[in-house]
Order: structure tokens, then sequence, then C-alpha cells
């Protein structure tokens, strides 16, 4: 009796074993294989990028809703709210202002919630003043020029002209001024380009400006005359790929320059000559711009630092780097892509 | 003898009452070597230490009502609650046990917080005020820092990583990298891929205080900024760290909190490349982490940002990592 209860015992177990090792097979193969697809990809997950963060109109904080007003109006509310944008809402319209608006927030219940910590008295006065101009001043990027209580982001200056500058009543002072704020490595670009059009006036004198480049300034400058040779709604729609507010598809500044802008609104090169009456690029450059061999423009805009600075011959020289991908290409590589 | 038995439950209730009331009141520690930490309804009076277990620290509640972290050898101040100068008679520095640690100067009896961690705001659980082998003093709660003075040496601050999932350490983009200079903290995924780290949860590295915690933001998505109680000495600041693109509304909002507390779950939220797709609702998922000494919570430039890497020693990266600091 003792062994038969043994025996029933021994086998009872034997089979529960076996059952448990079936339902870990089975979770590997549907979970483990099947539903996590998937080893490293070419395309690794990316984000942070701290230019765009310096290139909105205001600081970080205005562009979305903050947790705390959840204790206000409620969880469900509030995920409501939200749910608008998962599902197609314009994401840049998800901001502080909308928020206490829509979600009928007052003053004295955001103030209780903030405790001092998130935004300051000024900032809060702004959101509930439905003042722009206020709302400006409040919450200006530190990287943002404003003049009259209007913002230009270091972007809008880089893809915009001198005679856009004085439409809009910034004086080169305030720009040369400004220039010292943005001396930061992550809008060198923007920079460039805004020195640029300084130069095209000749108010500034800087030469030093091409140092972090691999082109002169001139390459990612659109000076006046070319502009001018497009209509202005046309040149705006094409500036507006490289602005960062409301964009979810922004181009690389680097891709903003003199070539793509002669190619991709077809420019013929009698007309570009014809306006260029200041000469500001010489007949070799002309003829790169209008070559389509990325060798050529490297030996026209090629800075004169960055070719002492590296060895022609060797395999990292950016210059061979380019002129190699060019065969490839169709498009003038930007410089993420030299570098690579 | 009614009478009788009501007067014996009278005592017996007075005894208890007594009973329950001597085990709760505060015990004073003695000073003795070895004795790093206070527990609950433990205090130290005047004159009476803590040390480390390595003996190379002790903090001190000194006669003068200021309580103080010294290096044993050098006998220099590393941090102190900055309470003395009072005219009491007497001082305390208690773990008591609502979770608060709280210095108070005495005078005719009456006790007067001069100064105290706000640690009570973490509700019930078993608490412990210890001084590390490092020199930082921290509150514990159920064994996690609450609290921590800002004394820590940047390298050994005793952050905790972000993640118990060991996979989780695989560095997609790094910190100002050639490829990707303006990228001034880290991005993370599993070393399984990055589908592998969706929704898993995100703990603090360290105590501190929320200062924004924000949904949906265009380029951050779903995302915390947390004030670390971290001191950079070259700042003088406290460190900042960011946590970005979670999966949902952050879990946390703002005021105290404690390491190891879940600020949200792994996302693809606001700006991030790949773009998830409704064919790959999954593109772009990682945990952008950053670190700042100069107080910021958006906007940070080269020269604010601080190598997040080097806040865990402990922790083998691996892809894109960088010696950058």
């Amino acid at each position: 009796m003792k062994i038969k209860l043994f025996l029933f015992t021994f086998v009872f177990l034997m089979i529960l074993s076996a059952c448990k090792s079936n339902n870990i097979q089975s979770d590997i193969s549907s979970e483990g294989v099947n539903s996590k697809v998937f080893v490293m990809q070419n395309e690794l997950p990316v984000g942070g990028d701290a230019r765009k963060e310096m290139c909105t109109k205001y600081k970080t904080i205005f562009y979305g809703a903050d947790t705390f007003l959840a204790e206000i109006v409620g969880k469900e509310k509030f995920n409501e709210w939200l749910s608008e944008f998962e599902n197609g809402r314009n994401k840049w319209e998800c901001n502080i202002y909308n928020a206490v608006r829509e979600l009928n927030i007052s003053k004295d219940d955001f103030i209780k919630a903030n405790k001092g910590v998130s935004y300051t008295s000024k900032q809060i006065d702004a959101i509930f003043s439905d003042d722009e101009d206020e709302i400006n001043r409040a919450f200006v990027n530190d990287f943002a020029l404003m003049v009259d209580d209007k913002i230009y982001t270091p972007d809008w200056l880089a893809v915009h002209t001198m005679s856009d500058y004085e439409k809009n009543g910034i004086d080169s002072g305030k720009l040369k001024e400004y220039l010292t704020k943005i001396n930061t490595e992550e809008l060198y670009r923007e920079k460039l380009s805004i020195e640029a059009n300084l130069l095209s006036k000749k108010i500034s004198t800087n030469t030093n400006v091409s140092k972090n480049s691999y082109y002169e300034i001139d390459f990612y400058n659109i000076p006046d005359f070319a502009h001018q040779l497009v209509p202005d709604d046309e040149y705006e729609k094409w500036v507006g790929n490289f602005i960062v507010e409301n964009n979810d598809n922004v181009r690389n500044m680097s891709e903003f320059n003199i070539v793509n802008f002669v190619r991709e609104f077809k420019i013929k090169k009698s007309d570009f000559i014809k306006a260029d009456k200041d000469k500001i690029y010489s007949k070799e450059q002309i003829d790169a711009i209008f070559s389509g061999s990325d060798s050529e423009i490297n030996d026209a805009f090629i800075s004169e630092e960055r070719e002492s600075s590296f060895d022609t011959s060797s395999e990292t020289s950016p210059v061979q780097t380019a002129s190699t991908d060019a065969a490839t290409s169709s498009e003038i590589h930007n410089e993420t892509s030299v570098t690579d | 003898m009614q009478v009788f038995v009501k007067k014996r439950m009278v005592y017996v209730f007075a005894f208890l009452v007594l009973f329950l009331a001597a085990l709760s009141y505060p015990v004073a520690v003695k000073a003795e070597a070895g004795n790093y930490y206070l527990s609950m309804g433990e205090y130290l009076s005047g004159g009476m230490r803590i040390t480390s277990l390595n003996g190379k620290y002790f903090a001190m509640m000194q006669t003068d009502g200021n309580f103080v972290i010294y290096q044993s050898d050098t006998q220099k101040a590393l941090w102190h609650t900055n309470t003395y100068g009072g005219n009491y008679t007497s001082y305390r520095a208690m773990m008591q046990t609502d979770g608060n640690f709280v210095v108070y100067g005495i005078k005719n009896g009456a006790m007067t917080a001069l100064w105290n961690a706000g640690t009570h705001v973490y509700g019930s659980g078993t608490y412990r005020l210890e001084l590390g082998d490092d020199s930082v003093l921290r509150v514990k709660k159920n064994g996690n820092t609450v609290w921590n003075s800002p004394n820590a040496p940047i390298n050994s601050s005793g952050w905790s990583y972000m993640f118990t999932e060991a996979d989780n350490r695989y560095i997609s983009s790094g910190y100002k990298l050639s490829e990707r200079p303006d990228h001034y903290g880290i991005d993370i995924i599993s070393t399984n891929g990055y589908t592998y780290i969706y929704g898993d949860a995100i703990r603090n590295v360290s105590a501190g205080n929320v200062v924004v915690s924000q949904a949906l933001n265009a380029t951050a998505g779903n995302y915390v900024v947390v004030e670390t109680n971290t001191i950079d000495t070259n700042t003088n600041k406290k460190i900042k760290v960011r946590y970005l693109h979670m999966k949902d509304s952050p879990s946390v909002t703002i005021g105290q909190i404690a390491q190891g507390t879940i600020v949200g779950y792994v996302g693809n939220t606001g700006d991030v490349s790949p773009k998830p797709t409704s064919s790959n609702p999954y593109n772009g998922t990682h945990l952008h982490f950053d670190v700042n000494n100069q107080g910021k919570n958006s906007g940070i430039s080269s020269a604010d940002a601080l190598n997040p890497q080097k806040f865990f020693p402990g922790i083998t990266f691996l892809g894109k990592t960088s010696t950058v600091d």
C-alpha cells in the first residue's frame, strides 16, 4: 500500500513538473521571440537634443502641461485633455497657456499648486494675462533675441537676411550683442549665418567665425540678392523647414546652404550671376555651386582653417570623405554625414 | 466588590498607558565607538556623536547648538545645520518616530525645532539616520535614502542607478561624443534592444526635490527635473537631473522626492528619433538622462553639463560610452 502510494505520488509529481516546464517553454516562444522583435537596429533611438531646446521661442517649460494641474482638475479631466494631443492635435499647442484656459484653472489654484517651485510669479502673471507681449517677456528663451517684446529665435535669424531684420526693426547693434550671447557650440551654425548677414553689409569684420565649419561662411548663408530671386511666400515656406518651433520634421541646419537653395529652387546660373551685384561669390564658387559636384564645392568653399588642420591625404579628411560620398548622393552632404 | 474590580481595571489601564508612553519616549544614545546610526526615537544630546563605521567621520550634536559632520583626522567640518548661537540651555538631534530628523533647542523644558530634514512627509515606515563611510549623513526609510546631507563628493555621491534591470545599460547616444557633440546626456536602452526597455520603471537616482513634472512637452515629452541634495563643489549649486521622453505622465509631482522613487516609465514621447509610427510604435524608445551643475531645467549648454556616467561608478555601461568630462 505504502509502495503504491509512493509510486502514485512520484508519478503525479513527474507529470506536474513536466507541465511546468512546458509552460516555461511556451512563454519563451510566444513572448521572448515573437512579440519582442529586434536585436540592435541600424538607427539607434536618440533624443534630448540640446540645440532644439535653444531654438524655441519660449523656455522649455512653456510647452507642456504640469502634472500639478491634475491635482486641481482631477486626473480624469487632465488625462482627457492630454489625449487630444495623442489623437492628432498639434503637440505644440500642449502648453501651459492653453492648459490653464481649456481646463478652466483659476490663478489662485495655480499659485497654490505651483508651491513657488516650477513657475515664477512673473510667469504666472503672464500666463493669466492674455497679453502676448507679457508672455514673451516672462518666458523668452535665454538663447532668443527679443526686440520690442517680439521674439526672434536663433534659427529664424539664421535663415533670414539683413532686409528681413530691418523690416522687423532688428538693428545691427542688437545683433552684434546677440552674437556674443549665442556663442555656444550648439548654435555655431546659426551664429555663422547671422555673421554672414552682417558681413554682407560690411557691419561685421569678424573673420574668425568659420573655425567650427568645414566651409566658409558664405556657403551657409542665403544673401539678400538670392532671396529676391524667389517669391517671398515660397522662400518662407522653404526656410520654415529649418525652424524648430511648430515643426515635427525639422531639417538639419547644415542643409540650409546656398547649394541646396539653388538646387531646390532650380535657380539659373545666369540669373544668379546677374543678381550678385556685390560679387559676394567668386567665379570659382559660382561654378562650384552650379557644378553638381561635391568635390568642386569642397574646393571652392572649404574653410582655410579646416584645410590646414587636416591632412587631405589622410583617410579621416572631411574633404576626401565628402568627395567619396558625392558619388552616391544626389544631395550635398551635411556635416554630420561628412564626419560619420 | 464591583468598585474594587473597577479600581483594579483603572490601575491596569494606567499602568499600560505609562508602559506604552515609556516605550515611545525618546532614548538618549550613548556615544559609543562604532555607533553609526540613530534609530527611530533615539537622539543625541549636546556633546554626543555618531561615527561612521570606518571611523573616518563623525557627526556631533555640539553644545553650542550646531549639528556638524567632521572628518576625524583633520577635524575639518564638512557640513552643518547652522543652528548655533541660540539662547537655549541644551540641544538635541533627534531621529523622530514620524520619520523626521530634527535639531531642537531646549529652554525651561520647552523644545523648539531649529532645523529639520523634512523627511516626515514620506509617511510611516522604519526610519534610521546613518553616517556613511563616504561622510554623508542619510535618513533612510525602509533602507532607501529619503534625504542626504549635501556634502558628498560627486563620484561617490551615493547615487543609485535608475534601473533595476541588469540589461538597461546600453548607451545609444553618449555624452558629448564627436558624432553628436551637442548631446549632453546619455540615452539609455536595453542591451537586448530598445523595445525591451519600453515601460520599465525609472527610479530617482538621488534624494531631492521635483522642480518640474510635465506631460507631453513638445521637445522633452513626459519629463521630470529633480534638484538633488548633492551640491557641486565647483559651482556651489545643487545638481539637477532630468528624465526625458517617458511613456506616460510622470508618476511624481513637484515636491520632495526620495532616492529610488519611481518617477515614470521608459517611453518615446517628445522629440525622439526615429519617430514612432503606427507600424512601429516603439520607435525611438529610450531614456534620456542628463545632469547639470548650473541649476538649469532646460537649455543646457556644453558648459553646464556633467557626464552622467561618472555618477554611477559601479555600473558598466555598454555601447556609445564616453569619458569626456
